[in-house]
């Protein structure tokens, strides 16, 4: 491990060492080729450092795919590999969202898995068959080190090379980028975020030289970054918005029209071409923005045009008319639009972003998921380091030197920095912007401190006061400087070895003596369905576990991380919150053979179900509000207990009964103490399970399987069954009359 | 001679033979029959038991008044009888060897009951394994009575018009007038509303159970109260309930010997016994079967089911008007009753029930091709299959030349591809102009 | 440079107003007729354009007429392929009219042709 921190550490030195050569040698031509080829050696440590930064998880774990929308990834990517690409595009994946199936092929992204199974198919037809679940771990770790490069070509483009390099150092290493793209994290965003950068990159080309072809390649590259990432729209608005911006400040030229008219008429159309995503380019109002600059790009031409022939003061007054006019037209057309619902309305994780309340408020689903949930700032500085207090000082940096292409680093931190404060998830994408200002800042302030060619004129003349100060001065900044980078990587390397590298599919934990031990519940379990259930037998669970049950169990589930249908989630929301014999009638009509249920309680997890359990409520509460109460599930203190006090209809709920099923048996005196919740769970507390068996629970007690017990042969009731058979053989029949409904 | 006399011997086995084939179980014939000589002597149901001889059944019986019998229904796991018939039994010793969880175990493996409960006695693992069915017969305090009836010999007596119940039990739809006789000490029982209860026949309505004392409830109250009910399970084994024990005895035998030949026939599987022989469904155009090509929106498709019925000797088709295939996802999307189709081309002891050609919703998913046929008195049946139904491919939308609109489009994008091509030709041919200078020249950049 | 900011002064008469227009468009179209008269290039370019826009309308009116949009990919493509390519004329015209520095004429047109075909594959592609 120490080896790799070490690898880490050198491209910075070589940066720095760098910056040495290349301002002190300015003005020598014979040594270009030493800048070139310690370009190359500077890259080529870097994209060592980038790629072997990301090996820890595979280091201290193993190959393995991380979290859960890898693991679907991972299942897609092998539909593909195993099946044409005919059939992957119209995948039918009949064993998620049972009963209702999902066009699998028409509702995701391809880009990541198309990108992978070429790969594999190239490396075959070179000779050599890797394993398709190697190139899906690696996948990110490679594609890393490509943005490294790209992201060194967006920053020549701003300022120098010298910036670039620092850039792409900084991107290699950044933890707020390795958070999503360890090797394992076979995630969309792994790919997503080279291509915003290439995307950015020919932009930014295109809008300097107002090079059509340029714009063709931040089209085709905006296309493949479609075909990818959800998070396209960022691109969709962020250009536009450049765009507007610089018409605004009156920077207009006809560079700008060329490169955005290119790139927007190129990349919607080409967008369109992926199912997923269809007509919504015209249609949906997250895309309207980029359609409004086209037209106004259209006017301002030919006011531009027009301008040219007459008098400016004539000008001004025409000007005017047309604009309001125009504003008024266009105000009013996409009202009339959005009220015919031809234009589909703003998309509920559009109006979160705004509003931070109205997830929580109006869609829980959305509010459930933890990377949906507003930023903390002691995570930005964990994210990015001393990079964070660059970033402000780079964006005046940019103010003072105002070219087009500053506005857009400045309009993308200005944006950015706004919707990562709203969702952790968007972090990714402040990230690079942070990398590139930081560098741009950094090497700024390199170009000057680490400048030490007064010394040598200045000695020659002999030593005065100042110059030495100038030298100390400098020397001074330089080293705390270099101490910080040096600090940088040291905190890169430890967050992402101690934060990132988790596969979160296995847990690390530490024994009583201090060595690591690994908790391997999960896979346990999902080997446990696999072996010992039916092919065809469906898993209901939170959704959260849903591509994990389907990726590693290979069993049907009810739902999964592809949110889609809320009311699916509901329908197992309200089966978790619901008593045992509502939910055993809900779960039979979905033809459900196990539930499952993640138990943190034994081993101190406090990621499981019952502290997800209040989303459950929430979101079943969404669709019945008349059935399930989110109030019945506080005690009267409105806490959220679970312990004696807890409410009765907490203690009726199946996912209570589920979760504490034998657990106070395994403390002395059935004193089960719960230690997320730090609450004594005693076995009065829990009652028994009629219409379930348990039928598996793993090492730690994490993951908890339970069957649907078969309906009585007898056509009892599952609980007067359960009494029969508890009740003794010797029980005289009763001379009561019994209280039954009676036949009429 | 002496050959003459085999001969003819062997000939009346023979006739004997063909007479009672008709009467056979479609399951088996092994039959015990606990009894309990304190309670009744057997020898007053030699004719019941004849009967039963003459329906084939191996009968074993066994006397429980002797406290060192033993009774195995099971040998290890497997089940030593397939039909048992219950005295009413006294005392506790037997409720352990006896007890409801036995014969409830006995039941869900398939073992066909007949229990019989009297009010003079209370066994009590009889009366708890009727109550786990959802019968509960008068306690033993309790027994029937009608004040209205003839009250010289106490005797109840039922006709068939006002009392029977189910009619595919029951054959004899003629004898209507016929009445059946069920002695001076009868119990009637409550039912539940299970399905799988069926009542057979019920008291009067002006006959109430009442016990000595004065302050107790009537337990039933008019045609409240059962005196034959019958059960089948989610198995299909049958159990069958009888208040009174003299409805059976040869007093009575011959009054009620056509409701006892068809409760028997009912109760250990002789008649009402259906099964699937054979379910299919394929593509109507092309016969082709769901694995062959799986089935996707707005396919055509037929779904067939072969049904069987057991005579009392083989099995012959099962003619019914009311079946329904039923198309479902959590709620049914089709509810088609199935027309028969004649005896089924495979298998000519079943009849071809077909929905006929049906389109499959306009909606993907996982669909459930369900048979429900549950009608009491008959076998159940529940036949299902779960298929996915997905949806059309890229490829099998309409192409846009397949649409007249669309040729509009594809001549304006086929005008403007050679157009460019022309004009890429001219645009190379036409020489540059001389005079660029004077439009750029007023320009200020 | 920058009229956008500028400050609204006087609030000018409607006739006034009119007057202007008229000035405004008169100038332009002769300003625009010496342009091309001096430039054949130009002249072809702007024969295509016009064509293309004749196209698009036509496109419009069709569904306008019908009142169905039904293939609607099928319209996009016929429509996008005329607006793309009268964007892609535009941005040629404006690098021919005022070239760009590192760009020359003849590297505009060989860029225009590259990102034209691009989009009239798609187009076909989007059609199938």
């Amino acid at each position: 491990m120490s080896e790799i921190a070490e690898k880490i550490v050198v491209p910075d030195t070589a940066v720095t060492a760098n910056e040495n050569d290349t301002t002190t040698q300015k003005d020598g031509n014979c040594v270009s080729w030493i800048q070139s080829s310690l370009k190359t050696l500077i890259f080529i440590a870097i994209i060592i450092a980038s790629i072997s930064s990301r090996l820890f998880a595979v280091i201290r774990f193993e190959s393995i795919i991380h979290e859960f929308d890898p693991w679907f990834n991972y299942r897609a990517t092998q539909y593909l590999v195993n099946n044409s690409f005919k059939d992957f595009l119209n995948w039918f994946d009949e064993r998620t969202w049972y009963p209702l199936g999902r066009v699998t092929g028409g509702t995701l992204y391809p880009g990541l898995m198309t990108t992978s199974a070429f790969i594999w198919h190239a490396l075959r037809k070179i000779g050599l068959p890797v394993d398709i679940r190697n190139i899906c771990v690696l996948f990110a770790p490679a594609f890393s080190a490509i943005t490294a490069y790209v992201t060194y070509k967006l920053t020549c483009e701003l300022k120098d090379e010298k910036a670039g390099l620092l850039a792409a150092a900084f991107i290699g290493i950044v933890p707020g980028y390795i958070s999503r793209s360890v090797a394992g994290s076979y995630d969309n965003e792994a790919i997503a975020i080279t291509l915003l950068m290439a995307t950015f990159m020919f932009w930014i080309k295109g809008l300097k030289q107002g090079s059509i072809l340029n714009s063709s390649f931040a089209a085709l590259c905006y296309f493949y970054m479609v075909s990818a990432w959800g998070g396209y729209v960022f691109i969709t608005n962020l250009i536009p918005f450049h765009v507007f911006c610089l018409i605004l400040m009156g920077r207009y030229t006809s560079k700008i029209y060329v490169a955005y008219n290119t790139w927007f008429v190129i990349g919607t159309i080409a967008s369109m071409q992926i199912p997923f995503v269809g007509f919504l380019p015209i249609k949906s109002n997250d895309h309207m923005a980029a359609l409004g600059v086209f037209c106004l790009l259209q006017i301002v031409a030919l006011g531009d045009f027009i301008k040219a022939k007459i008098s400016e003061k004539k000008f001004k007054v025409i000007m005017w008319v047309s604009i309001i006019l125009i504003m008024i037209g266009g105000i009013a057309g996409l009202f009339l639009l959005t009220y015919l619902g031809l234009i589909a309305p703003w998309t509920g994780r559009f109006y979160s972003l705004w509003d931070t309340n109205y997830a929580r408020i109006h869609i829980p689903i959305i509010a459930s998921v933890s990377e949906h949930q507003p930023i903390t700032w002691p995570a930005f500085f964990l994210d990015t380091h001393f990079l964070i207090w660059l970033f402000p000082a780079a964006v005046f940096l940019m103010f003072m030197d105002l070219k087009n292409e500053h506005v857009f680093i400045i309009v993308y931190s200005v944006l950015c920095s706004y919707f990562a404060g709203v969702m952790v998830r968007l972090m990714l994408t402040l990230t690079p912007v942070i990398c590139i200002a930081g560098a741009v800042a950094l090497s700024k302030l390199f170009d000057i401190y680490l400048d030490f060619s007064p010394i040598f004129s200045t000695k020659k003349t002999g030593t005065t006061k100042s110059s030495v100060m100038t030298v100390l001065t400098r020397a001074l900044v330089s080293a705390s400087f270099i101490y910080y980078l040096y600090l940088f990587v040291h905190h890169c390397t430890w967050v992402t070895q101690s934060a990132y590298s988790s596969p979160s599919v296995v847990l690390p934990s530490q024994n009583r003596d201090g060595s690591m031990a690994i908790i391997d519940d999960y896979r346990e379990a999902y080997y446990w369905l696999r072996m010992n259930t039916d092919y065809d037998a469906k898993i209901a669970s939170w959704w959260d576990y849903g591509y994990q049950i389907g990726g590693m169990a290979d069993r049907t589930t009810l739902v999964d991380n592809n949110t889609w249908n809320n009311t699916h989630i509901a329908i197992v929301g309200k089966a978790m919150a619901s008593p045992e014999e509502v939910s055993y009638e809900l779960l039979k009509e979905h033809d459900v053979d196990y539930v499952l249920v993640i138990f943190g309680g034994v081993l101190g997890f406090g990621g499981d179900d019952i502290n997800k359990f209040l989303w459950m409520i929430r979101i079943a509460e969404g669709i019945w509000p008349e059935e399930v109460k989110e109030r019945d599930f506080f005690v009267n203190q409105g806490e959220f207990r679970v312990d004696s006090q807890a409410s009765q209809t907490m203690k009726k709920s199946l996912m209570y009964k589920m979760s504490y099923h034998g657990f106070p048996d395994l403390f002395p005196n059935g004193q089960g103490q719960d230690r997320v919740r730090q609450q004594v769970v005693t076995a009065a507390d829990v009652e028994d399970l009629d219409y379930f068996d348990e039928v598996f629970s793993s090492e730690n007690w994490l993951v908890r399987i339970y069957k649907l017990k078969d309906l009585d042969i007898e056509g009892r009731d599952l609980s007067d069954f359960a009494e029969f058979e508890k009740s003794k053989n010797t029980k005289r029949s009763s001379n009561k009359r019994p209280e039954i409904d009676l036949r009429v | 001679m002496l050959g003459l006399r085999y001969i003819q011997c062997f000939l009346l086995l023979l006739c004997s033979i063909i007479v009672n084939v008709h009467a056979k179980s479609a399951i088996g014939s092994r039959t015990l029959i606990v009894f309990d000589d304190r309670v009744d002597d057997l020898s007053n149901y030699s004719n019941f038991f004849n009967l039963l001889k003459d329906h084939e059944f191996d009968i074993t019986t066994l006397e429980l008044s002797d406290k060192s019998t033993k009774i195995n229904l099971f040998e290890k796991d497997t089940r030593l009888y397939d039909n048992l018939i219950l005295f009413p039994v006294k005392g506790k010793l037997y409720s352990k060897q006896l007890a409801a969880k036995k014969l409830i175990h006995f039941n869900e493996d398939g073992g066909n009951i007949l229990a019989l409960t009297i009010p003079k006695v209370s066994s009590d693992p009889i009366h708890l394994y009727l109550n786990q069915l959802g019968i509960y017969p008068s306690p033993r305090t309790q027994s029937l009575k009608d004040l209205f009836q003839d009250s010289n010999n106490n005797n109840l007596q039922f006709t068939a018009k006002e009392s029977i119940e189910n009619k595919i039990i029951y054959s004899n739809e003629n004898a209507e007038d016929s009445i059946y006789n069920f002695g001076d000490s009868v119990s009637a029982a409550l039912l539940d509303n299970r399905e799988q209860i069926i009542p057979l026949l019920k008291a009067s309505r002006t006959s109430f159970t009442s016990g000595n004392k004065t302050r107790e409830i009537n337990w039933t109250d008019g045609t409240q109260g059962y005196l034959i009910a019958g059960f089948q399970n989610l198995v299909n084994a049958r159990s069958l309930w009888l208040g009174s024990v003299q409805f059976l005895s040869n007093e009575h035998f011959k009054q009620n010997l056509d409701l006892i030949n068809d409760l028997i026939q009912w109760n250990f599987q002789e008649k009402n016994i259906i099964k699937v022989t054979n379910v299919n469904h394929y593509h109507t155009e092309s016969n082709l079967s769901y694995d062959e090509l799986p089935y996707k929106v707005t396919d055509n498709i037929t779904y067939t089911i072969s049904l069987s019925q057991w005579d009392g000797s083989k099995w012959i088709p099962f003619i019914t008007d009311d079946l329904q295939f039923e198309l479902r996802q959590v709620d049914p999307y089709y509810r088609i009753t199935m027309k028969p189709q004649g005896v089924s081309p495979i298998d000519p002891q079943a009849e071809l029930y077909s929905t006929g050609d049906f389109k499959l919703p306009n909606r993907h998913g996982m669909f459930t091709f369900l048979t429900n046929y549950q009608r009491s008195g008959l076998s159940f049946i529940h036949q299902s299959d779960v298929k996915a139904i997905r949806h059309l491919a890229n490829d099998e939308y309409p192409r846009s030349f397949e649409i007249p609109n669309a040729w509009v489009y594809l001549a304006s994008i086929a005008t403007v591809i050679i157009s460019f091509i022309a004009f890429v030709l001219f645009f190379i041919a036409t020489p540059a102009s001389v005079s660029e200078g004077v439009t750029t020249a007023k320009k200020t950049n | 440079m920058a009229p956008v900011i500028q400050k609204k002064k006087s609030v000018a008469s409607k006739d006034d107003i009119q007057k202007d227009f008229m000035e405004a468009i008169n100038l332009s179209i002769s300003s625009y007729k010496s342009q091309v008269r001096n430039n054949k290039k130009l002249r072809l370019i702007d024969i295509f354009a016009t064509m293309l826009v004749v196209i698009g309308v036509f496109q419009t009116a069709f569904v306008g007429l019908i009142q169905d949009n039904y293939p609607f990919n099928a319209f996009l493509a016929g429509f996008i392929i005329c607006v793309g390519q009268f964007v892609l004329l535009m941005c040629l015209r404006l690098q021919l009219t005022h070239p760009f520095e590192g760009i020359s004429k003849s590297k505009a047109f060989g860029e225009f042709v590259v990102a034209s075909l691009i989009l009239h594959f798609t187009c076909l592609h989007f059609i199938n």
